[in-house]
């Protein structure tokens, strides 16, 4: 289980991706992050849920980190991302 | 016989690419080489300009390559590939050059995605062409041309003849610190050779002007899973802003065998195995360019998956 400390640099890390502005605290009850009018709060499930997210009055359990970036990226507003695609033509050497 | 090697030759409108094209055609060494030229604009000038008047000189000029005539790129490439399955035509490589004002990542994605090139071609490198005279106050002032560069495998700088190289060399060491510098027409053995899946740096992480260089390594073998998850994540929270992903992995259920990552942007190469590592250095290792990236975020996110993935995989079942 990654630690919190890890978790929000990893938060912050999307919000600049992102190019959201913002930022993400440690409270109590969970990482809080703070995007002009949108918040949400992450704290950890027990295994397999792993995270909870809260947003707009609405919690929903997610099973991992990928998913959980995602699920934070939506709830910011920020638009959806690029599905990766695994090429079937020419090889990279 | 292997996949034919395919190098793309781009650079900002003005680089020298038409001249090295020309030169690489009259040049003895690169013997049984096609050579695409894609042209924007009405009139064919810079098929006369090479003046090869060979039959696997060919040129594409309905458009630019990055968002017109992909289609006729790969159409192009399975035309060379047949007529020299009839003999009529005799070649060992192929040179696409672009055009000044392409993206190389939408003519990587059309090499990449089709299914019908995979068995016949094999991406060799990108070469990027930089001007000594020109090449600062271009890279300065257009993001295409920083993109291009941002892509090189291996770059060129050409018209040494014309202004000292220093200033180029400062601007492109802004944008790629990786590839390897040449100046003029590089031997074959460079412009055709598979690139190095083993030259990572060492320094944690770079930011250079615009371009981000993130760089990752790892001691521990990392499970499969968390690789998938790494690549699949990489591109879904970058998006647009990831250029290129390279690197050798020690995966943990192919042990002795190290993966090598390839990705343009959101479009992930088949991963394949070296049979051996290429050196002594064992270590996972990977850069991943791309723009505004911030220079932790991908070992960040790769510690984050291999903590989950490793959990899950301790868990009794």
């Amino acid at each position: 289980m990654i630690t919190d400390a890890e978790l929000r640099n990893l938060l912050t890390d999307c919000l600049k991706l992102w190019d959201v502005p913002g930022r993400v605290t440690a409270e109590a009850e969970g990482l809080l992050i703070t995007a002009g009018d949108a918040t949400c709060l992450v704290r950890p499930g027990p295994s397999p849920t792993r995270w909870f997210l809260t947003a707009a009055a609405r919690t929903r359990p997610v099973p991992s980190v990928p998913a959980l970036l995602s699920a934070v990226r939506r709830a910011l507003g920020v638009p959806s991302g690029i599905r990766a695609r695994v090429g079937a033509g020419a090889s990279l050497a | 016989m292997g996949a034919t090697p395919v190098t793309i030759v781009t650079g900002f409108l003005g680089a020298g690419k038409t001249t090295l094209i020309g030169r690489l055609l009259r040049d003895p060494r690169y013997a049984n080489t096609a050579v695409i030229v894609n042209e924007f604009g009405e009139i064919a000038l810079d098929h006369d300009l090479i003046a090869a008047g060979d039959e696997t000189l060919l040129q594409l000029s309905t458009g630019c390559l990055c968002c017109a005539v992909r289609s006729d790129l790969v159409a192009t490439l399975l035309d060379l590939a047949a007529r020299r399955a009839t003999g009529e035509i005799a070649f060992d490589r192929v040179v696409i050059e672009t055009s000044g004002l392409a993206d190389p990542a939408p003519v990587l994605h059309a090499l990449m995605t089709d299914q019908a090139l995979g068995e016949t071609f094999a991406i060799a490198a990108v070469v990027t062409l930089v001007d000594a005279l020109l090449g600062a106050e271009t890279l300065a002032a257009h993001p295409e041309a920083a993109r291009q560069l941002a892509f090189a495998d291996r770059i060129v700088v050409t018209k040494t003849d014309l202004a000292p190289q220093a200033p180029a060399l400062a601007a492109i060491a802004a944008h790629n610190t990786l590839a390897p510098i040449s100046e003029g027409l590089p031997d074959p053995t460079l412009l055709f050779a598979p690139g190095r899946n083993d030259t990572v740096p060492d320094t944690l992480a770079r930011h250079t002007d615009g371009i981000s260089v993130c760089l990752i390594r790892r001691t521990e073998p990392l499970p499969a899973l968390a690789l998938t998850l790494l690549l699949e994540t990489l591109a879904e929270q970058c998006g647009a802003n990831l250029l290129r992903v390279k690197g050798l992995f020690d995966v943990a259920e192919v042990p002795g065998r190290p993966a090598v990552i390839h990705a343009v942007q959101h479009v992930i190469a088949p991963v394949t195995f070296l049979p051996e590592w290429p050196s002594d250095d064992h270590t996972s290792r990977a850069v991943v360019i791309g723009v505004g990236i911030p220079p932790h975020f991908p070992a960040r996110l790769l510690d984050a998956i291999c903590s989950e993935v490793r959990d899950e995989m301790a868990r009794p079942s």
